[in-house]
């Protein structure tokens, strides 16, 4: 019993691992630059009363070495699925990236409460490379 | 002297000495030892019909064992096709459920985790976000190795399998033995070599 458990340990202790063969993988791949999180969200509603409601979003400015652009997701609550409204290229040499999402170009944008939240992404041949979601942030559209 | 009377001489010569042998050999030939009947122990005619008789009971026992024997080969390539089927055949059915359910449990493991594994591998090959491919890749990882374990255990249990089938051949082909003796035994009327022996 002794020998068929000294046996297991070492097969799986020499147990082949699965191949890191996606092309976006740093782990296997040491080209590939994983873009940083981004932080410094701020999000406010305007435009309470108009016909044109609008959510202005500003975050810090990531390093370009990483950064390529970003995606904005919204959800409905902060545990919800979000989905993703936008994609914006990074504007450099700017130290704050901003955003407007508007009912003038997506009528989804409409009273009530809204979780956004920002990540980055580093564009490669084989796809776009999406870095970590930022805590989301609250927003409050009123009528 | 020539070649030819080298020649003939040489066969006059085999000749005188094959005459001698047989010459010799003749005179070495005992027949009455050869037709004395009580050299092998037995008195008369009907103590020599006795063993004649003993004699046929034990190639009959011999028949019979090599009829019913089981070869120790076959019975390893059974076990080596299918792991117990060696084992059934030679009638330890416990030792041959066990180990065809021990390997059947960690063949399905192995296929089952492989099978959870590779669902999740493929998540991480069309994964674009960071935490998403070192997520799929974890659990990708973990039923893998779980799957690699399994049909490690599989694997002992085959080769257990095979080492075992051997000892179940021959134990069976014992106990045959034994068996086949044992029925010659009880059986009421006996041939031995001192006679007839009826028991009740």
């Amino acid at each position: 019993m002794r020998y068929l458990a000294a046996i297991l340990i070492l097969f799986s202790l020499f147990a082949c691992s699965l191949k890191r063969n996606n092309p976006l993988d740093p782990n296997g791949n040491p080209d590939i630059i994983v873009p940083g999180e981004v932080s410094g969200i701020t999000a406010n509603a305007f435009g309470t009363g108009s016909d044109t409601r609008y959510v202005r979003l500003e975050w810090v400015s990531n390093n370009p070495y990483n950064t390529d652009g970003y995606y904005i997701y919204r959800s409905l609550g902060y545990y919800s699925a979000y989905a993703v409204v936008d994609t914006v290229m990074h504007a450099a040499g700017s130290p704050i990236q901003s955003y407007v999402h508007s009912s003038a170009s997506d009528p989804s944008v409409s009273p009530g409460d809204y979780w956004y939240r920002v990540s980055a992404f580093k564009s490669y041949p084989a796809g776009d490379l999406e870095g970590r979601n930022s805590t989301p942030v609250f927003v409050r559209i009123s009528n | 002297m020539t070649a030819n009377m080298m020649k003939y001489t040489r066969y006059i010569l085999l000749t005188i000495l094959m005459s001698i042998g047989l010459l010799w050999a003749q005179t070495e030939f005992d027949l009455k030892a050869f037709a004395d009947s009580t050299k092998y122990g037995w008195q008369d005619y009907l103590q020599r019909s006795d063993y004649r008789e003993d004699l046929l009971a034990r190639q009959n026992m011999l028949q019979l064992y090599e009829l019913e024997a089981l070869s120790v080969k076959e019975s390893f390539l059974k076990s080596a096709v299918i792991p117990g089927w060696g084992q059934f055949s030679t009638k330890r059915y416990t030792r041959a459920t066990v180990i065809l359910s021990l390997e059947l449990v960690s063949v399905m493991s192995a296929i089952y985790f492989h099978d959870q594994a590779m669902t999740n591998h493929d998540m991480y090959e069309s994964a674009t976000q960071i935490d998403d491919i070192n997520h799929y890749y974890g659990e990708a990882q973990t039923p893998y190795q779980y799957s690699l374990m399994a049909l490690g255990f599989g694997a002992v249990v085959w080769a257990y399998n095979l080492y075992d089938v051997i000892i179940s051949a021959n134990e069976y082909n014992e106990d045959l033995w034994r068996d086949i003796v044992k029925r010659r035994s009880a059986a009421p009327l006996q041939v031995t070599p001192d006679g007839l022996e009826l028991r009740f």
